[in-house]
């Protein structure tokens, strides 16, 4: 939990705008994004030092992509909590990351609504 | 010059002014309701409903009373009875001149005349380099689901002006927001865009009034393209050509564009709305 009650969140793209967008959308709900890095490696590093509720995670970055950071992070904490960001393009890796460990996804563009669910659902999982 | 739009053409010919156009239009909207409002006012939707079939109207190519059956909000026989309504009630831009007196009957029908003659050369023009490509579908899809994505993510409406094959002309703007793509076919989408038309799209999508090509206006467009080749892969995928995508970048000239010597084939369309000129193309190698 945050400082403010809420459920921590570390969000992984290397979009600004996704990223600004997002927190945006998690304003007013029970979840707080504490934590935006935009690569791969950044995000392991950042997992320990924040210890999230939950990973957002976008599939598709340079040098280190979403899964491959999904499966390092994975071995590092089995019990993470990593929901999956992707455009319509990627469905192949949505459930080849499915299969390698995270708990859900959410398509972009998303819906604030449909967001709040997933993130609820995953974290009552 | 675009004949996209038949109040610009008019405009352009002299036929009417600026204002009349403007009042002609809002007329028409106040007429022309949309299908989620149709279905609201006869009872077969919520306004929930309504706002969730939209939201997914951004993420597919389909239309609202497809995702809506799909959702099992309506019934095929719902649907048909809603179309005829919004039919029966619709007016087009003419038939508003019409009734606002700034055009007459024989006025109209001269204009529509000259401008479908018109229409058609640019629609043959913009057809003239995707049926020289081998694999057309390929290009075909892209240019689609763009003009689809222009429309409905950033609100520009956009046609085909022209189209060509020259790969040394595949980015004429100083802004070149490139996407890869490998699978069944390897290649590059590349959408070339001078500065106005990429702070409107950077814009839309940042949810933010973007004044100068910064960090967050590079990102927003590219966010534009991922979303859209995103789509489009999806929709490629439905035809047996499967693709996977690298991150989308952005270039600001050509020299920086690598273009790999066996992606052969080169599709570019120059897009125009009331205020930008816009060129996509697909650079790509044949289906194995």
């Amino acid at each position: 939990m945050s400082e403010g009650g809420k459920l921590k969140i570390l969000a992984v793209d290397d979009s600004l705008v996704t990223l600004k967008i997002l927190k945006k959308t998690l304003k007013d709900t029970e979840f707080e994004v504490v934590g935006e890095v935009t690569s791969g490696q950044e995000a392991l590093t950042k997992y320990d030092e924040l210890k999230p509720d939950l990973v957002l995670m976008d599939i598709i970055m340079p040098e280190m992509d979403g899964i491959e950071t999904l499966e390092r992070l994975i071995k590092k904490d089995a019990n993470a909590k990593v929901v999956m960001v992707s455009s319509m393009g990627a469905k192949e890796k949505v459930m080849e990351s499915l299969e390698k460990g995270a708990k859900n996804f959410v398509m972009k563009p998303y819906e604030k609504s449909t967001l709040v669910e997933v993130l609820k659902k995953v974290c009552e999982g | 010059m675009s004949v996209k739009f038949f109040g610009q053409f008019l405009l352009e010919r002299g036929k009417i002014i600026k204002e009349e156009l403007l009042d002609a239009l809002e007329f028409q909207k106040t007429i022309n309701v949309k299908l989620g409002t149709i279905a609201l006012d006869a009872g077969y939707l919520n306004a929930e409903q309504v706002e969730r079939i939209r939201s997914q109207q951004i993420t597919t190519d389909k239309l609202f009373g497809e995702i809506a059956i799909d959702m099992q909000y309506l019934t095929p026989e719902q649907l048909e009875e809603l179309l005829v309504i919004q039919k029966n009630e619709r007016i087009s831009l003419g038939d508003a001149l019409l009734q606002k007196g700034y055009l007459n009957l024989s006025e109209l029908e001269e204009e529509l005349k000259v401008y479908k003659s018109q229409q058609n050369v640019y629609e043959a023009k913009g057809q003239y380099a995707i049926v020289k490509s081998l694999n057309p579908e390929i290009p075909q899809t892209f240019i689609d689901l763009t003009i689809k994505f222009l429309r409905r993510l950033v609100d520009i409406d956009v046609d085909v002006l022209e189209s060509h094959n020259n790969p040394e002309k595949i980015a004429p703007y100083l802004w070149n927001v490139c996407q890869q793509f490998y699978g069944n076919t390897k290649g590059m989408y590349i959408l070339s865009l001078s500065e106005k038309p990429l702070l409107k799209i950077a814009s839309n999508i940042a949810q933010e009034n973007l004044k100068e090509i910064d960090d967050l206006a590079k990102d927003g467009s590219k966010e534009f393209v991922n979303t859209l080749v995103g789509n489009t892969v999806a929709k490629l995928s439905q035809k047996n050509i499967k693709l996977s995508l690298k991150p989308p970048e952005l270039y600001p000239s050509l020299g920086q564009i690598h273009i790999d010597p066996h992606w052969t084939q080169t599709t570019s369309v120059r897009l125009s709305s009331s205020e930008y000129e816009i060129q996509l193309s697909i650079v790509y190698s044949p289906l194995s």
